[in-house]
């Protein structure tokens, strides 16, 4: 039990002892005190799996928890628990949150604020560890909503700059209206299970009583809180944005780890879904038009960043599809491989950055001679990325295909015909960038940074083989998910799909052959539309910003004006009496303050308590108090207690006539 | 007699004070250090108090009141600590004190009440003595204003609340508040009772600034000496509370069928316009009040539950409340002591002039927001879960929404002091601004990470409260 307390401990306390830390001696070692720790954590996580993967019998591996607080009579509490699922995350985050703090160690070199990246770092991997650990819904959400705060700050990391800050603030915002979905499903799994253990709402005998339609609504609100963290159709318009942090944050968070927390919370809640099946439905579309659009997207990006992030954005669709079809074999196996060689890419990219300073495209070339390291292993994680035999995302993929062609035709054709874009945009990028005539010299990066790309692209290359009956299909084993046999002709027609994105890459973009600008003219209206990003930021913009910032402005007018307009005409009269009054004021400010109170003090002597009942009185009143004190408000211009107190006796009315006569209407 | 010692002890203190200040002049810094002192002492007599009823019934004391009076010593302390800079402007430094002192030991008062006119007088003394403190700053007319708009209007509502008392007894036949209850209990009720409640409700509405009651709101925060501001916005919200507790949940149950629509409403709406006219704000105790305002509309949902489960959601949100919200002036104070003013741009960059004020306002910001791991987290969740296992779903989506909502103006704050730049000397607080900080940050930090104590004394009181 302690071993595995200590997996996210020791990220937790390396964090503090970075961050809080007064003393410079500690400060200077951050780095080696963040590597340190996630180094154990890593070797821990090994031992980990290893155990589960030994692990006869039903039940989590480990399990543990403590009362938080009570609420009625049920009690909350904080807890951990191992079950393969979870060991299998906790492997993919430590492995590569190692494997990026190495590769740091030279990209982040130099910078000013060192210290405290190393701190942001090891504080998202202790949440990120924390999610996958948790064996109950509600501390799921809680750390969901932590390693959101990391990814916030770790996004408007270089916030001198003004596109990082916006960028970081759209994140939060966007992934946020997800959450809302999110929380209304935890709250709605507490109402109908009265409970928010994972063990009692997915394994418990509620599960099969409660209404399909209840459940449905649980899986949707759930799924929505995935879809803003997995940037899935329309809430994806974050992630692009989120790549203004430095690049292995990149790597780390916006690809192989945060953004599969939408995913892992879908598989976390798997015996759910499949008990909704409209939820599940939903899930697979949603997936399928994420994974289609965004590939078409990633064909007309130029960023070499902004390639990559469309492409997990599609990547996250594949998965989602892999779920949604029923298989969550499929998912998780895609989320792994797909964990590995984007991780490698993005720290491939960041390595080219490293070295010719641009993230434009068309600014780069022949980049394979300077950097052979980067290029060879980069080569091999497009190879995987396409689905090439025998790499990684080759059987992930097949895995997620196969899945969608049992489930729907049109999905499945869909997919395919992503497959062929993955292959297209990602070969786009390598021949830009590393063939052709080179514009700019670059030089390879310090073995700090190459190192983990060489132990990437082994995994990237032979991680998809534990799928396969060469390791006796192990992965479909350990996550106990359905095992369907392998199709030939499926493995074939995918092969063919990527080997034909690959060539017209190949045409395209290094023979020439195909004159892009004469085929994105022949299509223009389309090729606008997607260049410009099916327009989803605009109308997210039109309707939530400006329509949010409109309704506030209406109230704010409401609020001022209308109200007061209201009493003025009431009081015009009393009006021109505090203006003769005020005229006289002016001369006599200073004893205007004595003069009011005196004159409250005889108004209320004289006129008494009673007076105040009446609305009529009340106005009355004011219409005196502002001859009295017009001067001051004057000069404040605001104040119109005469209104605040007209309101009061209005609503004290309408709650009156609502009380009393409410049960008539 | 020994339950109403912590009261006496306030008062002991106060007129403590006014007496040192004829014996020695000049020593108002020791004299608040001696308050906070006392008050520290009221506290732990507190931990000592018989439950029982006093003075032919007209008080009583219980759990509920002790979880109260506890908070209001603690929030009157750190009132009292954050008031040294502000009190060295005025010419009046120990009746300064004094009056604070009084306003504690009437917010006491006003929790034990359990009769109609020790209930009124209670939050009388309260009320008046809260005019004198808003209009303190004697020569900046905001506060003048303040002072005397608070002033009218808190008599007319006032009125208003004698009304609906004086109906509540012609109706029963009785001022006490247990009799009221089974007088209630016999009969169906009639008119005269019903408006007598609204009334009552419209009274305490002003108090705790319920839409459309909260108009004084805005004006006098942004007038009044910002530890008065500070006190306004957590003091007299609890005590105001507690009272309608006793009185619209407790004596006047058997209504509830009728209020808990009119209830319901006036919580969303409260939230509602809150949040959305603190986007808008540029001064920050302005942007302070209207959050007040959104968070009276939380707590409302507290009165529309039943009462057990009502009284222990709303005392923990209380709790967590006050010292999320005192962190937050204390932060405002230490700005605009060292000249920062208080427009939002005082916050510029304070995270390089004073990274721990700038750490200790982004907790208090979290914690008013909601977000784990700090105490606000907790209390939204306790109040919202009650409230849907109540029944209430679509009141506690309503502030669900709401506190997304509310985020976007605090994020604003700390977006201020992370991102924006500025060439602003550092802050150096007080020594006793400090202890306020440290005081309150400890209290949302530990309560949000182990809320488990307070919820189970909470809990506590409230069965004890609901029998």
């Amino acid at each position: 039990m302690l071993n595995v307390l200590l997996i996210p401990a020791l990220p937790l306390l390396a964090a503090v002892a970075i961050l809080f830390a007064a003393s410079p001696w500690l400060r200077e070692r951050a780095s080696r005190i963040a590597i340190g720790a996630i180094s154990v954590s890593f070797l821990l996580s090994l031992v980990v799996l290893l155990q589960a993967s030994g692990h006869e019998g039903h039940g989590p591996l480990y399990e543990g928890e403590m009362r938080w607080l009570t609420l009625g009579t049920t009690d909350i509490s904080l807890g951990i628990m191992v079950d393969n699922l979870s060991a299998l995350m906790l492997v993919i985050v430590t492995l590569v949150a190692l494997l990026v703090q190495v590769y740091s160690l030279g990209y982040m070199h130099g910078d000013p604020r060192f210290s405290r990246y190393y701190g942001f770092l090891s504080l998202f991997t202790f949440s990120m560890l924390g999610l996958v650990l948790s064996d109950n819904i509600l501390q799921l959400f809680i750390f969901w909503e932590l390693v959101g705060l990391c990814s916030y700050l770790l996004i408007g990391f270089w916030n001198e700059k003004p596109a990082p800050q916006l960028a970081q603030k759209k994140a939060f915002l966007v992934t946020k209206a997800g959450d809302l979905g999110f929380f209304l499903g935890v709250m709605a799994i507490f109402a109908l299970f009265g409970s928010f253990r994972f063990e009692e709402i997915l394994a418990g005998p509620k599960l099969a009583l409660i209404a399909p339609a209840a459940l449905t609504f649980i899986a949707l609100a759930l799924f929505f809180g995935a879809m803003g963290k997995s940037a899935q159709f329309p809430l994806h318009i974050w992630l692009p944005n989120a790549m203004e942090g430095p690049t292995p944050v990149s790597a780390l968070i916006h690809a192989a780890t945060m953004v599969a927390a939408g995913i892992f919370l879908v598989a976390r809640m798997y015996p759910l879904f499949e008990a909704a099946p409209y939820a599940l439905a939903v899930v697979a579309i949603v997936g399928t038009v994420t994974l289609f659009m965004a590939a078409t997207i990633a064909l007309t990006v130029f960023d070499i960043k902004g390639v990559l992030a469309y492409s997990t954005i599609s990547q996250l669709g594949y998965m989602m599809l892999g779920l949604g079809a029923g298989s969550l074999t499929a998912g998780m196996f895609h989320l792994m491989t797909h964990a590995f060689f984007k991780a490698l890419l993005f720290l491939g990219a960041g390595s080219v950055i490293h070295a010719v300073h641009t993230q434009d495209l068309r600014e780069m070339g022949g980049l394979r001679k300077d950097m052979p390291l980067t290029f060879w292993t980069f080569l091999i994680a497009t190879l995987a990325l396409a689905g090439i035999f025998p790499l990684a995302g080759f059987w992930s993929k097949d895995e997620i295909l196969l899945a969608a062609w049992h489930h729907s035709r049109p999905l499945f054709f869909l997919a395919l015909a992503g497959a062929f874009m993955t292959a297209l945009y990602m070969f786009r990028l390598v021949f830009l960038c590393f063939f052709g005539a080179g514009k700019k010299h670059g030089h390879e990066s310090p073995d700090s940074m190459t190192r983990p790309l060489l132990v990437l692209a082994v995994l990237s290359a032979v991680a998809g083989l534990v799928a396969t009956p060469l390791f006796g299909n192990w992965f479909q084993v350990f996550i106990h998910g359905a095992h369907e046999e392998p199709s030939v002709w499926l493995m074939l027609l995918s092969t063919l799909a990527a080997g034909a994105g690959i060539g017209v890459a190949y045409l395209a973009y290094f023979r020439r052959a195909i004159n892009v600008a004469v085929f994105t003219q022949a299509i223009r209206p389309l090729y606008v539309l997607v260049k410009n990003k099916y327009y989803v930021d605009e109308v997210v913009d039109l309707v939530f910003v400006k329509g949010s910032l409109l309704l506030g402005r209406v109230l704010a007018w409401l609020d001022h004006s209308l109200v007061d307009g209201a009493v003025n005409a009431v009081a015009s009269v009393a009006r021109l009496v505090s203006k003769a009054a005020a005229l006289i004021d002016t001369y006599l400010i200073d004893g205007a303050v004595n003069f009011a109170g005196w004159l409250t003090r005889a108004l209320s002597r004289v006129s008494g308590l009673f007076d105040l009942y009446v609305v009529d009185g009340a106005v009355n009143l004011g219409a005196w108090l502002t001859g009295g004190f017009s001067s001051l408000l004057r000069a404040t211009q605001s104040g119109q207690v005469q209104s605040y107190v007209m309101v009061v006796f209005a609503g004290l009315a309408a709650i009156a006539v609502l009380v009393l006569f409410g049960g008539m209407i | 007699m020994f339950a109403l010692l912590p009261e006496l002890a306030v008062l002991a203190l106060a007129l403590a004070v006014l007496l040192g200040d004829l014996l020695r002049k000049g020593r108002a810094r020791e004299l608040a250090w001696l308050s906070v002192a006392g008050l520290a002492g009221a506290f732990l007599l507190t931990l000592r108090t018989t439950y029982g009823t006093l003075f032919t019934e007209t008080l009583v004391a219980d759990a509920f009141g002790v979880v109260l009076k506890q908070l209001f010593l603690a929030g009157t302390a750190v009132v009292i600590l954050l008031s040294m800079r502000e009190m060295e402007r005025f010419a009046w430094k120990a009746e300064y004190l004094s009056l604070v002192l009084f306003v504690c030991a009437g917010m006491m008062l006003m929790v034990s009440a359990n009769e109609l006119i020790t209930l009124y007088v209670a939050l009388e003394i309260v009320t008046i003595t809260l005019f004198i403190l808003t209009a303190y700053r004697k020569r900046d007319a905001l506060s003048v204003e303040a002072g005397l708009k608070l002033y009218v209007q808190g008599f007319a509502s006032s009125g208003i609340l004698l009304y609906g008392l004086s109906l509540l007894y012609g109706a029963t036949n009785t001022t006490y508040l247990p009799a009221i209850a089974q007088a209630l209990a016999r009969g169906s009720p009639t008119a005269t009772l019903l408006l007598g409640a609204v009334m009552v409700l419209a009274g305490f509405g002003f108090k705790l600034s319920i839409v459309p009651f909260h108009m004084w709101v805005p004006d006098v925060y942004q007038g009044a000496p910002t530890p008065i501001t500070a006190f306004l916005s957590v003091g007299s919200k609890a005590a105001g509370f507690a009272v309608a507790m006793r009185v619209l949940v407790l004596a006047l149950g058997s209504l509830q069928g009728h209020l808990i629509v009119v209830l319901g409403a006036l919580a969303v709406v409260t939230m509602f316009l809150g949040n959305l006219l603190a986007i808008s704000q540029n001064n920050v105790k302005r942007l302070l009040a209207y959050s007040t305002i959104a968070h009276v509309g939380y707590m409302l949902l507290a009165l529309v539950m039943s009462p057990k489960v009502g009284a222990a959601s709303l005392l923990f949100y209380l709790a967590v409340y006050t010292f999320a919200n005192l962190l937050a002036f204390a932060v405002l104070i230490a700005l605009s002591d060292a000249g920062g003013g208080e427009d939002i741009s005082a916050f510029s960059g304070l995270v390089t002039r004073s990274p721990w004020l700038a750490v200790a306002m982004v907790a208090a910001l979290l914690s008013l927001g909601g977000i784990p791991p700090v105490a606000g987290f907790v209390g939204k969740f306790y109040l919202f879960a009650n409230a849907v296992r109540e029944g209430f779903l679509l009141l506690a989506l309503a502030g669900v929404v709401n506190t997304i909502i509310s985020m976007y103006y605090y994020l604003r704050i700390v977006r201020e002091m992370f991102i924006v730049k500025s060439a602003a000397p550092a802050v150096l607080p007080s020594f006793a601004l400090k202890v306020a900080v440290a005081l309150c940050l400890a209290a949302i930090v530990f309560f949000g990470l182990y809320p488990a104590p307070l919820l189970r004394s909470v809990e506590y009181a409230a069965a004890l409260l609901v029998r």
